[in-house]
């Protein structure tokens, strides 16, 4: 009695067992219906048994047979255990009903979608199909861009900058207090001029990156710089850097700031996932490294520099306070 | 992806809903059947030795 439903709980033993082959069995909730009313039939058929040998076994057992409580008080407890299966197995198949109803729904809807669709095609305009196909390369386009890198969208800045403004650059956030000599000569005046030599043929084969890098090289030599410099304060420290203006990110609202923050947050993380799953290891020196940007050289000089002229006008100004207090 | 793969994916998805609640429903039926075997072993036990204690009783008297 035990494992009398055992053969029910998985639908696939059953067909197995009957050597049907299950794609020959559809499992619709249809089928699932009907194999509950098969659990059902089993379930009756069951507790009917029970109840016939509940009252033989109490019959031959009781030592008393008047006194028929305990038999009476445990047949109400197996019913009322009848009740709560029937209960179920109903509840059981209103759900699957449910799904069938809402199959069948999707499915008519379906149906009159391909229909409609169908009909509106052999009916189209030449026009109507090109407008729609434009339509849809639009999506597609627009798909496109945003599965772009977002950097490369973050670091578009509308206005110029101006002494104030905080800026975003590889995870950390500054503030411009200054800047830098200006060339005037911008990125897309580099393009501009290798598209024109290009088009003359004075730089061969030569790549934009090639050329660029070259352009800037020769602009720094010169003590300038392609687009406009920045020096800007490190957030929370008094770390200051020098950046183009090109390479950061304006910050315009709280919110972007935070989403930025989050970003970073993210990276962090995902980095960290990586590093353990390439098997380097999750030690937080390692994510230190992986995640932290490293300080360059300029940048160190220049932080020194700083802190050596901030540490200068301390001094100078605690001795002209001494010398006042002393006058 | 196609509108017939849309429907094959939307009746799969219904199949495997349909399933789990088939194997939930079978899951308390089952539960309810093991209840109602140790019940009723129990009150068979209980009989049985009521019927060895009443035994004992009428041979000791």
């Amino acid at each position: 009695m035990k494992n009398e439903l055992e053969s029910k709980k998985s639908p696939d033993v059953k067909i197995e067992t009957e050597l049907k082959s299950p794609a020959s069995v559809d499992k619709t909730p249809e089928y699932f219906k009907e194999e509950l009313d098969t659990v059902e039939d089993k379930s009756t058929q069951l507790s009917n048994e029970r109840t016939v040998n509940l009252e033989r076994i109490t019959k031959y057992l009781d030592t008393n047979e008047s006194e028929s409580e305990g038999f009476l008080a445990i047949k109400r407890k197996l019913e009322d255990l009848d009740k709560q299966k029937q209960e179920a197995i109903k509840s059981g198949k209103k759900d699957i009903e449910g799904l069938d109803k809402k199959e069948q729904e999707n499915l008519e809807s379906e149906k009159q979608d391909v229909e409609q669709m169908t009909k509106w095609l052999d009916t189209a305009k030449p026009e109507e199909l090109a407008a729609i196909k434009e339509k849809m390369d639009k999506i597609e386009n627009q798909k496109k861009e945003t599965k772009e890198p977002k950097e490369s969208n973050e670091k578009k800045i509308e206005k110029p900058l101006e002494v104030g403004d905080e800026i975003f650059k590889d995870g950390k956030f500054y503030k411009v207090f200054d800047f830098e000599s200006n060339s005037g000569i911008t990125d897309l005046d580099i393009k501009n001029e290798f598209d024109r030599e290009k088009s003359s043929g004075k730089i061969g084969n030569e790549q934009l990156s090639e050329f660029a890098a070259k352009k800037r090289k020769k602009l720094k030599e010169e003590g300038l710089t392609s687009s406009r410099g920045i020096k800007a304060l490190l957030e929370g420290s008094d770390g200051t850097f020098s950046f183009n203006e090109s390479e950061v990110v304006k910050v315009t609202s709280p919110e972007q700031k935070r989403k930025l923050r989050d970003m970073q947050k993210d990276r962090a993380a995902g980095e960290l996932k990586a590093a353990k799953f390439m098997g380097l290891g999750g030690t937080a020196r390692f994510v230190q490294g992986v995640t932290k940007q490293k300080e360059t050289w300029e940048e160190k000089k220049f932080r020194w520099a700083e802190n050596k002229r901030k540490k200068k006008d301390l001094k100078n100004k605690t001795g002209q306070e001494e010398l006042k207090q002393a006058a | 992806m196609s509108n017939s793969d849309q429907l094959k994916n939307l009746k799969e998805e219904t199949s495997q809903k349909a399933e789990a609640i088939f194997n939930e429903t079978v899951d308390k039926v089952q539960a309810i059947e093991r209840e109602q075997e140790e019940i009723f072993a129990d009150y068979v036990k209980e009989l049985e030795q009521k019927k060895i204690d009443h035994i004992r009783k009428t041979l000791s008297n």
